[in-house]
């Protein structure tokens, strides 16, 4: 039998992942702005190296992984975003970004979104501390160990 | 079962391939306005839209939209990008609530490996869609602001047919006219009268009758 997604679906789960607070008004607005995106199966390709970066993914469902050539891959669960920081910079996507799981659903946020997103405070310190989480992920994979700071 | 729909691109497929993609698929509904899909992202899987109409835009680099084409029941959305494997060139809105099919990448592809006829139907969509992108490209560098008006005017009256009460039976905005005519809105509100005086079309709030096709071909330099 087949799966049946509805607005509210989409919504339920935006809400459900989201670290703080936020009305539904505004929820409704992110839903009506982005668009819900799902990938069946491990191994899809949610950007391949050299797209362009006009908007990234939210996960509400499912793994998804950055493939870095000759070190550890990056791994994203539900709740996080992929492609922000080459969005932000608006620089073409560096690494291909891959499904790790059988199933994955995900909002695509574009410009028009973001920038609605943005002027909102809460939603502002997520981007910002989604961004520091990528510094920090990046630079786990360019020194040997933590130790060395410690 | 919505792939057996007389207008869907499935219709043709035999009852075991349309039984497959049915176990398969998705059933995804959207509120009117709502964005289908964005251009820039990669879905794995077309959407085969069941009801409702769709709009097919890119956004300019000030952020205005050209609408390139409407979509509605029984067509697909995103199929060039997945057979060239590219990021989708286009991104789509709902202009009414629609409901639609999600078809995976994986069971799109059996189909076509499996059905050569369905292929073929995939590749005379594709180049009619091309020919069609070329007629617009022609249209948006040769004819005046006028003459697309009424070129669009009569693509609206043939892709959507008119309701009960002769209008056409989709209800635009004079922003999104003027978003497929290539013009600014202020534009487009003018001719609208323009025409609307000369008897060419008649409206009533957003609604546009076609009164002259005639007429309205001469403007657009369309013969038949």
């Amino acid at each position: 039998m087949f799966r049946i997604v509805g607005f509210n679906t989409v919504q339920e789960t935006l809400k459900a992942l989201l670290p703080f607070d936020v009305s539904n008004l505004l929820l409704e607005e992110i839903v009506m702005q982005s668009s819900f995106i799902q990938f069946h199966g491990a191994g899809e390709c949610l950007f391949k190296k050299g797209d362009s970066p006009l908007g990234f993914y939210f996960i509400l469902h499912g793994k998804a992984e950055i493939l870095i050539p000759g070190s550890d891959s990056i791994k994203l669960v539900s709740g996080q975003m992929v492609g922000l920081d080459a969005f932000l910079e608006e620089e073409k996507l560096l690494f291909d970004v891959i499904s790790s799981s059988s199933n994955l659903e995900s909002i695509f946020i574009d410009r028009r979104c973001y920038e609605f997103m943005i002027n909102q405070p809460s939603f502002k310190k997520f981007i910002d501390q989604s961004l520091l989480g990528y510094v920090g992920a990046y630079r786990q994979l360019l020194v040997p160990s933590r130790s060395m700071f410690l | 079962m919505c792939l057996s729909h007389q207008k869907s691109t499935f219709s043709d497929l035999p009852s075991s391939a349309k039984d497959d993609l049915s176990r398969l698929k998705t059933c995804v509904s959207f509120r009117k306005g709502q964005v289908i899909i964005h251009e820039g992202a990669r879905p794995q899987g077309v959407y085969c839209i069941h009801r409702g109409k769709v709009k097919l835009y890119t956004m300019g680099t000030e952020g205005k939209e050209q609408i390139i084409r409407f979509i509605t029941n029984g067509e697909l959305i995103g199929y060039r990008s997945l057979l060239s494997d590219e990021a989708i060139s286009a991104s789509a809105t709902a202009l009414e609530d629609t409901f639609a099919c999600y078809i995976p990448k994986s069971s799109f592809f059996k189909v076509i490996e499996e059905n050569p006829k369905f292929s073929l139907k995939l590749l005379k969509m594709s180049c009619h869609e091309l020919g069609e992108a070329g007629k617009m490209i022609t249209s948006l560098a040769q004819k005046n602001v006028k003459e697309r008006l009424a070129e669009i005017l009569l693509i609206l009256r043939a892709t959507f047919g008119e309701d009960e009460e002769g209008y056409l039976d989709i209800s635009l905005t004079r922003e999104e006219i003027a978003n497929m005519v290539g013009t600014a809105t202020e534009s487009v509100i003018r001719l609208i009268s323009e025409l609307k005086k000369e008897g060419y079309i008649s409206s009533k709030g957003k609604r546009i009758a076609v009164a002259d096709r005639g007429a309205l071909q001469q403007i657009a330099n369309i013969f038949e």
